[in-house]
């Protein structure tokens, strides 16, 4: 049944036997034994309805009878399940793109259930993560399809970019018909050549009069040195253009992508994100030098050549044309038989590269587990496989090119045929069936690759939409018009906060704290718990959904995002490190340190001492090809870059945690320096890192479990900070008593 | 083995004698296990999903923690053995392949049009290479962008045409 109708037939149910209106309506694919069974749900005012497709009932599930609702996922599907009656009990259950449908679905629900979200201000979106249209996979997150987007309006988008070079567009049109012109003006001068001087019949009368000849050549010479000088002309004016272009695409993506939130950036990948930076702005740059060019100078070519056929001969016109399609589907055919050969040799070649990618990376598990001899005969199977499928394809390549390359021929003998009975009658001369022959290679020639043009038009089609979805983005975490610059205390008010990152878990719920200029708040619970989800918050990383952060009163949302993240520092418990010196690291944070300033911070941070260590000091470089710092080394780096930073508010998270104890009693002076005088917010799993805290914050179960100082949290009778505080305490005596034995085992 | 690890490394065996496996009201699979002082919904999962559906079955409770393992569901009951596979067909849905009708590719992504036991299935395939596991010379699953997985029994007991189609990936 239509769709549509059928959502119809089942509001018109609603109301008549149930009184209610539907809000929204969405769909699920299985029923409650995991059986392919389609049902519609409605989601109404009262309730939610559960519409039975092939037997048109319908099931009601009331709003004011549900106390719970959540999502459990299964492979390649989900469910929504809702507390009814007391009793949990599956709504609906999906599989494939349905089920993000229903996570989002039970998320609407939550928060009808607790009151947060009238029914009839509920707004549900249909996401897919394929399009409907073209079936293609949707980027993370988007709901854009580059393939089905408007391409004519990417293309005018890439239009507009390249205003201002409208001049250069213009002259290397000009220049690319002056190339086509003389390409076709080539055969014609070879045609007078031939009539005029080699076919007159009076072979002596060339040899007492060479001069004419010569000209002629000469001129064909001329010819060939503009059509090659234009060419370059035209190369150097087309590079220059899309140089240009693509480097200001990629400035604008680069800009864009810096200033999208960390959950925009989230919903690509890095690698996404690289290609379409470089991988889909060079796409677009090579089909504009080097693949349009050849298309309209083609195009140039047909059309003044069929022109130039039709005026002489239209028979021969027709004889040279009409196969042209059938060439191009012959091409076509030959591509694609080969390239699926080609495919399943790269594929063969691909399997035996990851074979070798995998043994030289693990190559320490080879030889302590000794499998060496294993590895080779892997290996070796998977050589000859290729080896195979290589010596099949070219013996395939060799019978069926040859045969493709005789077919184009024919067009040129039925010619022949045609052009050689018409010079015997005297009704053509030698010259014009030199032309003509010319004229067919000229048309002939880009019919081999005309076989990839829609691919061709296609990628780059799909590169420039891609490229603009980005561009196009709506920041999701976006400065408000007139969001202010503030001078920063350091109070910080979280009040009755709600997040979750995705459609159907909530990560905190109804999270309250404060903390007063200068305090440290320590943040303590188990993993997972959303203690990092909270300083995202604060530092606006993400937007609270709600609830709000205010700082020294005002909300985050209506404080500028530069004013706000330049005034907090953040150590973290993974450290990145650029690649550059350890000097340009730590200014990072300054960028106009002196060098005093950089070596008084590292020494604060105890950095310092280990840099001097090194054999190129603070030019030591680091990053991905430089010399490589452990991990307690790259968080000293952290902190002397956020003592260099001097910032209002300091997020520490975990930031001792890659340290051993012995550094982290170094260090805790220079934290204890950091955190002075400077609203403090703390996470860390090794509580001892907390004893300088005014204020200790457990969360459990999204929500916050405790608040106060460790010495009212220690006093609570199966508190969560006090279980916790007693077991690391039993772990260290442990570990202490460990320890001693060994010691006393090997005296 | 080390004197105490025993509590670590044994599992707690669940079979016919010490736990009972029910549907609630609403249809949601049940266990009471009085060893362990249990009695609430029951989340199975398998040790080896790709090698045996019936075997080293892992039953948790709600916050997913381990009450017990079966090691077979022929040491339950009939009826818990059979409200055992119904829960794990549900959660490990994947339709059966038992003809590839279309199969297409075009940048990276591969089309498939494919008669299952569930009727005729369209979906996407990303990156086709890396998304069709091969359980050992014969057996495979296909798993598409959405992390659905359709399995394809026996490769060399597919028609000769929907075997050439899917050749290319294997």
């Amino acid at each position: 049944m239509d769709n549509r109708i059928l959502k119809e037939d089942a509001a018109r149910l609603l109301e008549r036997d149930h009184g209610d209106r539907v809000i929204f309506t969405l769909s699920s694919n299985l029923n409650q034994r995991g059986e392919g069974q389609d049902f519609l749900l409605l989601f109404g005012a009262k309730g939610i309805y559960v519409f039975c497709e092939e037997t048109g009932s319908i099931l009601p599930y009331l709003f004011e009878r549900m106390t719970n609702a959540r999502y459990e996922g299964f492979i390649g599907g989900g469910v929504c399940l809702i507390l009814y009656d007391g009793e949990w009990a599956e709504l609906c259950r999906a599989f494939g793109s349905g089920k993000e449908n229903l996570s989002q679905l039970t998320r609407i629900l939550k928060e009808v259930i607790d009151g947060a979200l009238k029914p009839e201000d509920a707004r549900f979106t249909e996401r897919h993560t394929v399009c409907p249209k073209c079936r293609r996979p949707l980027g993370k997150g988007s709901q854009l399809c580059p393939n089905c987007s408007d391409k004519k309006g990417s293309f005018k988008q890439l239009l507009q970019l390249m205003r201002g070079q409208y001049g250069w567009i213009v002259l290397s049109m000009a220049l690319f018909l002056l190339h086509s012109l003389l390409n076709i003006w080539l055969p014609m001068i070879q045609k007078d050549f031939v009539d005029g001087y080699l076919n007159t019949g009076n072979p002596e009368e060339l040899l007492g009069n060479y001069a004419p000849a010569v000209l002629v050549v000469l001129s064909m010479a001329a010819v060939r040195i503009f059509a090659v000088l234009s060419t370059i002309l035209r190369n150097v004016v087309l590079s220059h253009v899309s140089t240009k272009t693509v480097v200001e695409l990629r400035r604008r993506l680069y800009e864009k992508i810096q200033s999208l939130s960390v959950a925009g950036i989230s919903r690509h990948t890095a690698g996404d994100l690289m290609n379409r930076v470089s991988g889909d702005t060079n796409t677009i740059s090579q089909f504009m030098t080097s693949f349009l060019p050849s298309i309209i100078e083609q195009l140039f070519i047909v059309i003044f050549v069929g022109v130039i056929l039709f005026s002489y001969s239209a028979e021969m016109a027709l004889m040279i044309l009409i196969p042209t399609p059938f060439v191009a589907i012959l091409f076509r055919v030959v591509w694609r038989k080969t390239h699926r050969l080609y495919r399943r040799q790269w594929v063969e070649n691909a399997n035996a590269n990851t074979i070798l990618h995998d043994v030289f990376q693990g190559v320490r598990v080879v030889k302590v587990f000794g499998t060496e001899k294993g590895e080779i005969e892997k290996y070796d199977h998977a050589v000859r496989t290729q080896r195979d499928i290589a010596v099949r394809n070219e013996i395939a390549w060799a019978k069926l090119v040859p045969y493709a390359e005789y077919l184009i021929q024919v067009g040129n003998f039925i010619l022949l045929y045609y052009a050689g009975n018409m010079i015997l009658k005297q009704q053509m001369t030698i010259g014009e069936l030199t032309m003509f022959s010319s004229f067919v290679s000229l048309i002939y020639t880009p019919l081999r690759s005309m076989a990839n043009y829609p691919r061709r038009i296609q990628q780059a089609a799909t590169a420039v939409a891609k490229v603009f979805e980005v561009l196009d983005e709506e920041p999701d975490v976006a400065d408000k018009k007139d969001a202010e610059d503030i001078e920063i205390r350091g109070q910080i008010d979280i009040d009755g906060i709600w997040f979750g990152y995705n459609e159907s878990e909530n990560v905190l719920e109804n999270v309250s704290v404060s903390v007063s200029p200068g305090e440290m708040l320590g943040i303590v619970g188990r993993s997972g718990v959303g203690k990092s989800t909270l300083i995202n918050l604060v530092m606006r990383l993400y937007d609270v959904q709600r609830g709000s952060i205010r700082i020294d009163g005002k909300d985050v949302r209506d404080i500028s995002q530069h004013s706000l993240r330049s005034q907090i520092g953040v150590v973290l418990q993974e450290t990145f490190l650029f690649a550059g010196s350890i000097y340009e690291n730590l200014a990072y944070a300054k960028p106009d340190a002196t060098y005093e300033e950089v070596i008084s911070a590292a020494r604060l941070g105890g950095a310092h001492s280990f840099i001097m260590k090194l054999p190129d000091g603070y030019d030591t470089v680091v990053g991905e090809k430089g010399y490589t710092l452990s991990g307690g080394e790259r968080q000293r780096i952290a902190i002397a870059r956020a003592i260099l930073h001097d910032p209002k508010i300091l997020i520490l998270d975990e930031a001792t945690s890659a340290l051993d104890t012995e550094t982290e009693k170094l260090i805790q002076e220079s934290l204890a320096y950091l955190c002075k005088d400077r609203t403090t917010i703390a996470i860390a799993h090794r509580l001892s890192t907390l004893r300088n805290a005014t204020k200790l914050l457990v969360l459990d179960k999204k929500t916050v479990a405790e608040v106060g100082t460790h010495e009212e949290l220690m006093e609570k009778e199966d508190g969560i900070y006090k279980s916790l505080v007693i077991a690391q305490r039993e772990m260290s005596r442990v570990k202490k008593t460990t320890v001693s034995e060994e010691e006393t085992n090997k005296n | 083995m080390i004197q105490g690890l025993e509590q670590i490394t044994d599992s707690f065996l669940i079979d016919v004698e010490n736990a009972t496996f029910f549907s609630s009201p609403t249809g949601l699979l049940m266990v009471k296990i009085p060893a362990k002082d249990y009695e609430g919904r029951a989340f199975l999962a398998l040790a080896f999903p790709f090698e045996t559906d019936e075997e080293y079955v892992c039953v948790q409770n709600e916050d997913r923690e381990e009450l017990g393992m079966i090691r077979s569901l022929s040491l339950l009951s009939d009826e818990a053995a059979s409200l055992c596979r119904a829960e794990l067909k549900k959660k490990y849905f994947a339709p059966k392949i038992l003809k590839i009708v279309k199969l297409t590719e075009r940048f990276g992504s591969s089309f498939w049009d494919c008669e299952t036991d569930y009727g005729l299935k369209k979906f996407t395939v990303k990156d086709p290479h890396r998304s069709i596991l091969r359980l050992g010379e014969d057996r495979a699953y296909v798993v598409d962008v959405d992390g659905c997985r359709y399995e394809i029994e026996s490769l060399k007991g597919m028609d000769k045409k929907s075997h050439s189609k899917i050749e290319l990936y294997l």
